[in-house]
């Protein structure tokens, strides 16, 4: 594997890196931008709860950017300074967005100011992340392929965690998440729960698309469905959960409606989690 | 991994199958939930109740009455329209209601209503549900 030294690290690669990254924030997080709750949501919600997804986001950026940053990176500091790096675009990028859009106005109260772009500033920070290794391809630049870096489980699992976290915010904060939970009975529940991870199988397994993990053929089909499909549903269940709490969707619900909000959630999550193995 | 950590099938990490039968148990208990609220959950449609949670004179004169709204049934209730009336200083009839989009099954919402009047008193006030619909 190349390793571009820092030294080589030069201004036009830099601004390069940078633009990358920008676009990638502003692609991965342009619907969430674009979505009422998501203003809404960042001006009521508790700050600690915005405040424990940050520092959630936080190590999540700094193990991406191990995998799959913006420049090619092979120590924790340098991923540090690469996670940073994103958050310091991504906070840009909503902020140029959000103002063009009105949402953002000047004279705005700082509390209010600062709830909007936290917000919004965690999944587009993945998307700048993620822009290396959807961008760089094109350019036939070198680096640190994740799909070499996720060979490991835990790799595995972290990208699926990843991707059920983007997925999951994508739709957490709508109002149709709530409402259709409240349509459903538990029948649906279990119906919804068996096809999310039946989906998540056919995915990655089953179905053989180009990133799908490798399983021999003697090895049995519950073997991937018990290591790798149900952890990664419980990880986009986890996320689910998460997502739901620091949105405050579950004050003031009892058991029941906690269970079938999270299966609803965890359908995308689930999704985004197979996705994720297969896309980066 | 060690290569004393690798189990024999399949030559796979001992961990990977410590994780996946972990998280085989939690979802055999989501679907375990699941399948008893199907078989033997309620679906008692929507109970609703309305009652003071706290009232307040604020320095304006105007009067914060919060209410919680709780709906005692299994099923979900939409369009839930809370209603207070009450005399105000003057002895004329106040009418207020306050609209909340879902109160789900054995769940609580909150809401508040404003008084300008501060001549509102706690015992005068009568609350009630107006209506709801299915979601």
């Amino acid at each position: 594997m190349q390793v571009r030294r820092r030294d080589d690290y030069g201004i036009a690669q830099l601004a390069r890196d940078v633009g990358r990254a920008g676009g990638g924030a502003l692609i991965f997080s342009l619907p969430m931008l674009m979505t009422m709750e998501m203003w809404d949501l960042g001006l009521y919600l508790d700050p600690v709860r915005l405040l424990v997804l940050v520092l959630v986001t936080l190590p999540m950026l700094v193990l991406l950017s191990r995998w799959i940053g913006i420049e090619s990176t092979r120590n924790w500091r340098d991923d540090c300074l690469d996670a940073a790096l994103a958050l310091g675009i991504s906070v840009v990028v909503c902020l140029v967005v959000l103002a063009l859009f009105g949402v953002v106005r000047s004279g705005e109260p700082a509390d209010a100011l600062a709830g909007k772009i936290a917000i919004q500033m965690v999944p587009a920070s993945i998307g700048a992340l993620l822009a290396r290794s959807q961008f760089a391809g094109s350019t036939g630049e070198e680096g640190e392929s994740p799909r070499e870096a996720r060979e490991s489980y835990g790799g595995e699992l972290f990208l699926m965690g990843i991707g059920a976290l983007f997925l999951g915010l994508n739709v957490a904060p709508t109002e149709e998440m709530m409402l259709i939970s409240y349509q459903m009975s538990a029948w649906h529940g279990l119906g919804l729960l068996a096809l999310s991870i039946g989906l998540m199988h056919a995915f990655v397994f089953a179905v053989g698309f180009a990133g799908g993990s490798p399983t021999s053929p003697e090895e049995p089909w519950w073997s991937p469905f018990l290591r790798l499909t149900l952890p990664g549903y419980v990880i986009a269940l986890a996320m689910s959960l998460f997502l739901l709490w620091v949105f405050a969707r579950f004050d003031g619900q009892e058991a029941g409606s906690i269970v079938m909000t999270a299966v609803v959630l965890a359908f995308p999550s689930a999704l985004g989690a197979a996705a994720a193995r297969l896309v980066l | 991994m060690a290569e004393g950590n690798r189990s024999e099938a399949g030559g796979r990490p001992a961990v990977e199958w410590v994780v996946g039968s972990v998280s085989l148990a939690l979802v055999a208990c989501i679907i375990a939930f699941l399948a008893y609220e199907a078989l033997f959950g309620g679906a008692a449609p929507p109970v609703l109740g309305v009652s003071i949670d706290r009232f307040e004179r604020m320095n304006n004169g105007s009067t914060v009455v919060e209410v919680i709204v709780r709906n005692d049934g299994d099923r979900t209730a939409a369009g839930v329209v809370a209603q207070v009336v009450t005399m105000g200083a003057a002895g004329q009839r106040i009418r207020k209601t306050i609209r909340f989009d879902y109160v789900p099954g054995h769940a609580t919402r909150r809401g508040a209503f404003l008084f300008d009047d501060a001549g509102v008193s706690r015992a005068d006030l009568q609350l009630s549900i107006d209506g709801f619909t299915e979601p």
